[in-house]
């Protein structure tokens, strides 16, 4: 039997699907357990609520401030993926992404202008952790994004506390980011595709994966509301969406590595992207506007890849 | 799938691990992340900014209405969402150009807990939407079990919302 679920978190649409013998309101049980997890993150790290563990956090520039678990892993990976990609990928343009326009929480529809952010040039060096006492310093008033490593990470948890539960057979998709556990109802491995950005009801080919994930960047599904042409991905250096590609696909072991590079890769365009993906072994597929696809060397027999 | 470096692999696992591990005690509704984080402010000892920062409590509506204005120079933004629902399960329907959605909205102490999606003739369309480039909501086409791309938006869902949460207003 396959059971479905949908929810609503972090500004997108959740669906997991599980293949299990086993009762279904046991099931039930199981994934609002995987659900909860997700709302646990988004309350801790939502910079769009100005209530949250995130936004207290920068609004305390210049004091060592001690945090939950789930704030400091999720600062210290997005801390980790800037410094492997020199900056490419920045956690701290939250108040630049809220003056882009993406600044509206999507539940409550409140507005978030965090003026406090605003008289500093900051980057990710501006945040010092101390993983020990799990304290976090701000050297300057800034807001940090965490949207595109929280998700991966909320869909790894969920991953995790499924697998504890005792499934082994099932998808998580977070609106595009996917992980895939076991297999498919054809006990197979999953099969997935990936969206062709110029025809959104195509593919350009699927893959197929068993207990892996694939998160998808693209600039076409958030335009910003105020600057035509500019999406929600944001190069930190240049102050402007990066322009090169389309989608950029990364395949991996873990959510939440796939998703940040993904946006880490988006942004570092196909030549710098594709190289930083083979030296850190990551599986990848790029699209640019103009459709071409490129592929990391392994990718078509690693996975299987159908066209 | 190919095998990543042993460093992102242990950051990968710490992350997670820790994460589930520390979940059940850190983050659950009743100790709000606010709290958490006035707890931890007292812990350090250091009460400079307290006042302005880690009061805006959402069980004291005095306490947080006169932090509204303190806390209006910093962010526009106020702690008003955080006690105006009843708790509850609140369903809520909206239609838009490509279908109709229903929501089931769940409040737990005042806040959201969770969101759920009860119906959604969206979900799997199987016609052309082209005029709504950004608003579509997720899908699958019939041959793969599903589809990887960027991250759609909650677009569709908005006036379900709202209706559901105007049932939930105290």
């Amino acid at each position: 039997m396959t059971y479905t679920r949908m929810f609503l978190c972090m500004d997108t649409t959740v669906s997991i699907k599980v293949v299990s013998d086993q009762d279904e309101q046991l099931i039930d049980e199981i994934i609002k357990e995987a659900v909860h997890n997700f709302y646990q993150i988004e309350r801790a790290c939502n910079r769009f609520d100005p209530n949250s563990e995130l936004m207290h956090l920068c609004h305390r520039a210049g004091e060592e401030v001690s945090v939950s678990p789930i704030l400091f892993q999720a600062i210290n990976f997005a801390v980790e993926t800037a410094i492997e990609t020199g900056g490419a990928f920045d956690p701290t343009i939250g108040r630049v992404m809220e003056q882009r326009g993406f600044n509206r929480n999507y539940l409550s529809g409140e507005k978030l202008c965090s003026t406090f952010a605003d008289d500093s040039d900051v980057t990710y060096k501006d945040i010092t952790l101390f993983d020990r006492q799990r304290i976090i310093l701000l050297k300057k008033p800034m807001v940090i994004d965490l949207n595109a490593v929280v998700k991966g990470m909320a869909v790894d948890l969920a991953v995790k506390s499924m697998r504890n539960a005792g499934l082994d057979h099932f998808i998580v998709n977070a609106g595009g980011d996917i992980y895939a556990s076991g297999r498919n109802e054809q006990n197979e491995p999953w099969k997935i595709g990936i969206r062709n950005p110029a025809d959104r009801n195509a593919s350009v080919g699927y893959v197929r994966i068993s207990d892996g994930a694939i998160c998808t960047s693209g600039d076409y599904e958030r335009p910003s509301m105020l600057s035509p042409g500019e999406s929600h991905l944001l190069n930190p250096g240049m102050n402007a969406s990066p322009r090169e590609l389309s989608s950029c696909t990364v395949i991996a072991p873990f959510t939440m590595l796939a998703d940040a590079f993904s946006t880490a890769a988006s942004v570092m365009g196909r030549d710098q992207g594709m190289k930083k993906m083979e030296e850190m072994n990551l599986d990848c597929i790029m699209i640019t506007h103009l459709s071409e696809c490129s592929f990391t060397k392994n990718f078509k027999e690693r996975l299987s890849w159908n066209d | 799938m190919s095998k990543i470096s042993p460093k992102w692999m242990a950051l990968c696992s710490a992350a997670i691990g820790l994460t589930y591990a520390a979940g059940y005690v850190v983050t659950e509704p009743k100790t709000a992340p606010v709290s958490a984080a006035t707890q931890q402010v007292q812990l350090k000892g250091s009460t400079s900014k307290n006042d302005q920062q880690s009061s805006s409590s959402s069980s004291s509506s005095q306490a947080s209405q006169s932090n509204t204005k303190k806390q209006a120079n910093q962010s526009s933004s106020s702690s008003q969402t955080q006690s105006i629902y009843k708790d509850g399960s609140y369903s809520g329907e909206g239609m838009n150009r490509i279908g109709s959605v229903a929501v089931s909205v769940t409040i737990q102490k005042g806040k959201i807990e969770r969101v759920q999606i009860t119906d959604c003739t969206t979900s799997y369309p199987e016609r052309l939407i082209d005029q709504l480039p950004q608003q579509v909501v997720s899908r699958q086409s019939s041959n793969v079990d599903n589809v990887s791309g960027a991250t759609e938006s909650t677009d569709n869902f908005k006036t379900a919302v709202m209706d559901a949460l105007s049932k939930a207003k105290a």
